[in-house]
């Protein structure tokens, strides 16, 4: 056991490096460290023949371990470290795809076809921010669009094709933004896509409402309890059933089931419904009851074929119930459309 | 196999085996554990293993003063290190014997292994 003598200047340059080397410690956990440091370094140098004592930097890192406590900067490190380790991710992902496409050929078709669809993403992306823009600013998204949410959907377009295309990403930081709005979007995606058909399908719900209930409206002609009413059969005071009766409303104009009275015939699936044909200019809409032909008789035009005649729809009674005082009449009913006012427009 | 990564393991409990006994400056402990045979220690390790065991509580300690040289700090156990002592000692001693078995399997299977062909070989001859 060696004397210790004064601190020799290596040992005392040492032990300064050594403080150096921890200097981002407290001053105390320095102190607690290196106390008595000095005394060891001398006796190291005497109990040994090397005159070396190694790197103070190294030696002030073992302490440091070995103490418990974290490296220079760790914190700072550790966290740089780990973005780091994430931004890597793509990349391993990447190549992951990439290797496993090599050996599956249908993979890297099916990968191939989904980066064609990219632009699909790009629109759909800029749909859904869109949509949150306009509810968080207080418009209801499913709202008809309005010039509002035009000009926004239109920026975002712009902005998330420009994203797409790796444009306008000046900053490294909004990559990553991006990649993390993409991987909610591709999450929640599903979720959305039923949200926004389920609130599709109940604005066409009301849509349907207001138009039961207001008369300005887009489809018009004549709603009976929501349902559209297509013919009209009219019986006499005795029960027969009338032919060519001309309907007008209260202002005098014709009465017209299908909305625009210039159309030729409108489909009713089974057939279709035409105008009565002795009304010039087919405007023979308010000539009930309308009558039916047959998909094929109608020309390119949608008017009905001059060899063809419409069959006279069926009514739903032979003979409604004659008004009470009225019963007289029953004699003769097959022939009875008496009052055949055909040429007589009035109004 | 690397001793210095075994060792980074044990040290604590070496340490504080190293001054159950008597209390010990820095190099003093260095030295106790090479005697022992621990060669691969470094200084610097067993200096941090110190203050961190004092920190832990585990330890006492007081400077020496010096007349012709630095100061020295003196660390010794406590109550609550040689509890700490007691139980690393207990946790070395099973992991040991764990280890020393799970080797001592290996070995046997493999002579084990080995043998029956000579043997064999021997019988038929």
């Amino acid at each position: 056991m060696s004397t210790s003598t004064l601190a020799s200047p290596a040992v005392a340059e040492f032990a300064a490096a050594v403080r150096a080397a921890l200097a981002d410690l407290a001053p105390d956990e320095i102190d607690e460290l290196t106390d008595g440091l000095e005394a060891d370094l001398t006796d190291r140098l005497s109990d040994t023949d090397a005159a070396e004592l190694g790197d103070p930097r190294a030696y002030a890192e073992e302490l440091r371990a070995a103490a418990g406590l974290p490296h220079r900067s760790a914190p700072r490190f550790r966290l740089a470290g780990e973005l780091a380790e994430l931004r890597k991710a793509p990349k391993i992902v990447a190549t992951a795809f990439r290797e496993y496409g090599a050996e599956h050929p249908w993979f890297r078709r099916v990968g191939e076809f989904l980066v064609t669809l990219r632009p699909v993403w790009w629109l759909f992306r800029a749909a859904v921010v869109t949509a949150l823009i306009v509810t968080a600013l207080g418009r209801g998204w499913w709202e008809p669009i309005n010039g509002f949410a035009i000009v926004i959907g239109v920026a975002a377009l712009v902005v998330s094709v420009q994203f797409g295309r790796g444009k306008w990403l000046p900053f490294t930081w909004m990559r990553g933004l991006l990649l993390a709005v993409n991987v909610i979007l591709a999450l929640g995606a599903p979720f959305l896509v039923a949200g926004a058909a389920t609130a599709v399908n109940n604005g066409w719900y009301s849509t349907t409402y207001a138009e039961d209930s207001s008369p300005d409206l887009s489809i018009s002609g004549l709603l009976e309890n929501g349902n559209q009413v297509t013919n009209i059969f009219a019986y006499d005071a005795q029960g027969n059933p009338l032919r060519d009766v001309q309907l007008y409303d209260q202002d005098g104009k014709p009465l017209n089931l299908i909305g625009d009275p210039r159309s030729t015939s409108v489909d009713l699936g089974s057939g279709l419904l035409v105008p009565n044909q002795h009304v010039p200019g087919r405007l023979g809409w308010n000539v009930f009851p309308l009558g039916h032909v047959a998909s094929g008789d109608t020309d390119s035009d949608g008017a009905v074929k001059h060899s063809v005649t419409p069959r006279p729809a069926r009514p739903p009674f032979a003979a409604a119930t004659p008004l009470a005082g009225s019963e007289v009449a029953t004699g003769a009913p097959t022939s009875a459309p008496t009052p055949t006012p055909t040429p007589a427009p009035t109004p | 196999m690397d001793t210095t990564q075994l060792l980074k393991g044990v040290l604590d409990v070496a340490v504080l085996a190293a001054i159950q006994d008597e209390d010990g400056y820095g190099y003093d402990v260095v030295r106790r554990l090479r005697a022992a045979g621990l060669d691969e220690v470094g200084d610097a390790s067993v200096y941090g293993t110190l203050r961190r065991l004092y920190s832990a509580g585990a330890l006492t300690s007081y400077v020496v003063p010096s007349d012709d040289g630095p100061h020295r700090k003196y660390y010794g156990i406590n109550a609550q290190g040689t509890a700490m002592l007691r139980e690393q000692r207990e946790s070395w001693t099973s992991f040991a014997t764990t280890m020393s078995r799970l080797l001592a399997v290996k070995t046997t299977s493999k002579t084990a292994r080995n043998t029956p062909a000579p043997v064999r070989t021997i019988g038929e001859k």
